[in-house]
């Protein structure tokens, strides 16, 4: 029975996709009722935050038991439904990337919310700016991540402890994050475009879970840079808080080649990892059937949140559909399809972890 | 053409929301309205009639029409020259800018679902709104049928949103309201 | 349902408040680019006076009093250049005293037929109630009115139905004028700036409960 709390004793790693870069959102349970909920995404027809729809049909007291909210990076499939979240869960606080003056950054936050306020907009900024607005009314905490800081850890019982550990992002790529942010001030113009973050992946925030006896890294859209300070490498080579390898990894980028390494595979992860990612399904697709063919190389225990669809025209009255294909518009329809694979396992026991795909996600291999 | 009973609607707005149509006011102004329209549009029956007709206040219909038409058939109705309806409409926010086309990604305004991505070819960009177009930038896309002055037309419309320009107070605006919350915030 | 029946959606926002007609010129929204150059160009003035401004665009009609501001249009496409048009307006004259704003969606119907125009009448409001005084009572118009509103703000929505005074393409027509009504500010006058979230933020209510209320009256008829 998958739909129910799992006991004190039990951690869940769980990945609820969707198929269509709709987004995905982590909820973890570390034990004892603590739970840190790791970005949002909603369902684009009933507007939904689906990590809080999941969280009640389990049954979690989400006011009083999630301790912690991840904004892992700048991207509208990682932030949608956050703040509905955010503004049930009470207890909360709010994790973001670091940024060395902070004051600078909410300037910027600030400007393209006020850009955006006016017009119709489900975008990442104004997603932002409502959790940012829920927690100062709360006087809740601003928890923010650099590569190395434990986010947030919780004694379970004397014998266990679970922490939430940032791996990235770097010194460096925080400190070109200052630069950025102040030319992208400096370039404010009038034009009523939003502001578009430069690279907003290197400056996303990977995770290593330590549960119990159990490992796992959360790769969220990190990448590999051509900077051996930032990205993917600046963790293989300077990272100093992987105490051992994980058995669990949540691909990262949606299985891409740019978030791929073979290191990762060699280095920090056991053999035959349970390894799961959400596929993206918009301009192009990810993961390709190279990338799905190389990660199952490296594991059998290969899920995905939903099938990469073929994109189609969206079903419209047979009048408007005729007019459209005698203008030869070109439009496709980026299809919505939802998946959760959950992961559980004892804390205390070395066994391995119990995999359910539910709703539309499947096993690869 | 605006109709009367807009023209009555609107001036109810002025007195506290109370809508009163004042039925003299209506005939009296259809009437001066057939009369002007007889001697320009005599021989156009897309307005009126070629027929004569007589202009009652209370009239009776040979139908059971449940409806008191105001006249008796056939009517003075009033002709609107140009109008578009039911068009399937779009916001879109440019992706990518290429050398003969640009792709957006595009949220359906009829049904506020799942998006679209739509590649158009540049020239369908109005000439005046192609120093809108950039990465980023709104337009608003529309497909359907107008009716052009009694002409049904087949169109796809593309307009970029012009929304007023950012002044120096919206700036310092918001940069006050970002202070305030820097100093209010919980940091770590 | 009845919007496969809709033939001309007519939309306009009006604004009450205390203006000056003369500076919300064609030539003054192409200046702030609010509009395109060429539209200026083409726009057809009425008259351009201190007390009264009246003109039109190929999608836009422009009337601006002393007190209030209507603008209006019958192509779907623009409603939201409208919005936007009205939005910015108000965002640079910041400081117009506005009363009150009212978005009136006024739908015409061709009803395919006399038994179905029949019955829309007849459902709303049987005559049958008025045979004792009238030996032939016709309806002329309906008017219902929820005042206050039920959110958060003051103000009111009204429904009017009537015959419709259009011509249709069929000879059946009904009109279906719903007007989405907010008073800003207590009684005294209050900024623009008001208004300009008000309308941002109640623009897609105020579309959608228009079509929930044709939605729910033909319902009634056709059940």
């Amino acid at each position: 029975m998958p739909f129910n709390l799992p006991k004190s004793n039990i951690t869940e790693i769980t990945l609820i996709g969707t198929g269509g870069g709709y987004g995905e959102s982590i909820v973890i349970h570390l034990g004892n009722n603590e739970w840190v909920i790791v970005d949002s995404c909603q369902n684009p027809n009933t507007k939904e935050s689906l990590p809080l729809l999941y969280l009640n049909k389990i049954g979690v007291n989400v006011e009083k038991d999630v301790k912690l909210v991840i904004c892992t990076h700048w991207h509208d499939d990682h932030l949608l439904g956050l703040s509905q979240l955010l503004q049930v869960a009470k207890n909360a606080n709010f994790c973001f990337t670091e940024a060395t003056d902070r004051k600078k950054f909410l300037q910027l936050v600030g400007l393209d919310y006020a850009k955006l306020s006016r017009e119709p907009s489900n975008s990442s900024t104004t997603e932002f700016s409502k959790c940012l607005e829920i927690i100062n009314e709360r006087h809740n905490r601003i928890v923010l991540a650099i590569e190395n800081k434990t986010l947030f850890g919780a004694d379970i019982s004397p014998n266990i402890r679970s922490e939430v550990i940032a791996l990235s992002p770097s010194d460096q790529t925080i400190l070109n994050f200052n630069a950025e942010i102040s030319s992208l001030i400096t370039e404010f113009g009038e034009s009523r475009k939003k502001i578009i973050i430069r690279t907003p992946n290197e400056k996303s925030i990977a995770i290593f879970l330590k549960l119990g006896v159990h490992r796992a890294i959360l790769g969220s859209d990190l990448e590999v840079s051509s900077d051996p300070n930032e990205g993917w490498t600046n963790v293989l080579d300077n990272s100093i808080v992987i105490d051992r390898k994980s058995s669990l990894f949540k691909i990262s980028h949606h299985g891409s080649e740019n978030g791929y390494h073979l290191r990762i595979w060699n280095e920090l992860l056991e053999d035959n990892p349970v390894s799961k990612l959400t596929p993206w399904n918009k301009n192009n697709r990810l993961p390709t059937a190279e990338m799905l063919q190389l990660y199952s190389n490296h594991t059998d225990k290969l899920y995905m949140t939903a099938p990469i669809v073929s994109l189609k025209p969206k079903k419209r009255d047979k009048s408007i559909e005729k007019i459209i294909t005698s203008l030869n518009c070109k439009i496709h329809e980026v299809k919505y399809a939802q998946g959760i694979i959950q992961c559980r396992n004892d804390l205390q026991a070395n066994t391995e972890w119990v995999v359910e795909t539910l709703e539309g996600a499947l096993k690869v291999n | 053409m605006e109709t009367i009973l807009d023209e009555s609607w609107l001036n109810a707005l002025n007195t506290n929301g109370s809508a009163k149509i004042d039925n003299d006011f209506i005939y009296n102004s259809l009437q001066s309205r057939v009369d002007k329209q007889k001697n320009i549009f005599i021989d156009n029956s897309d307005i009126i009639t070629s027929q004569e007709f007589s202009f009652n206040k209370v009239s009776e219909p040979q139908n059971q029409s449940f409806f008191l038409p105001a006249i008796s058939p056939p009517y003075l109705i009033l002709e609107s020259k140009s109008y578009f309806t039911g068009a399937q409409k779009w916001i879109g926010h440019v992706t990518t800018i290429n050398e003969h086309t640009f792709n957006a990604q595009l949220n359906d305004l009829n049904d506020p679902t799942t998006y679209e991505i739509g590649e158009f070819d540049l020239n369908e960009v109005p000439p005046e709104d192609m120093e809108l177009l950039s990465v980023g930038a709104a337009f608003y896309w529309s497909v359907g049928k107008a009716n052009m002055n009694g002409q049904v037309e087949k169109k796809s419309l593309i307009r970029f949103q012009r929304m007023k320009p950012w002044s120096a107070t919206d700036y310092d605006d918001a940069l006050d309201k970002a202070d305030t919350l820097f100093k209010e915030l919980n940091w770590d | 349902m009845l919007k496969n029946y809709l033939q001309i959606y007519n939309l306009s926002i009006v604004i009450i408040g205390d203006f000056n007609p003369v500076i919300i010129q064609p030539f003054w929204l192409a200046h702030k680019k609010l509009i395109r150059e060429q539209e200026a160009q083409t726009a057809n003035v009425e008259i351009i006076h201190q007390e009264v401004v009246r003109y039109s665009l190929d999608w836009l009609n422009v009337e601006i009093t002393k007190d209030k501001f209507t603008l209006s249009s019958k192509q779907e496409p623009f409603f939201e250049p409208l919005k936007d048009l009205v939005i910015s307006i108000f965002s640079i004259l910041s400081e117009t005293p506005l009363r009150a704003i009212g978005l009136n969606h006024l739908k015409y119907f061709s009803i395919p037929d006399k038994t179905r125009h029949y019955q829309f009448g007849n459902v709303l409001a049987p005559l049958s109630n008025f045979k004792d005084s009238f030996e032939d009572p016709r309806l002329l118009n309906l008017e219902i009115i929820e005042q206050p509103r039920k959110d958060i703000f003051n103000g009111s929505i009204r429904t009017r139905i009537y015959p419709s005074d259009l011509k249709l393409q069929l000879p059946f027509g009904v009109a279906i004028d719903v007007n989405d009504h907010y008073d800003i500010g207590s009684e005294k006058n209050s900024s623009a700036n008001e208004m300009v979230n008000l309308l941002t933020n109640q623009w897609d209510f105020s579309l959608k409960k228009s079509e929930e209320i044709v939605e729910n009256i033909w319902s009634k008829i056709n059940p």
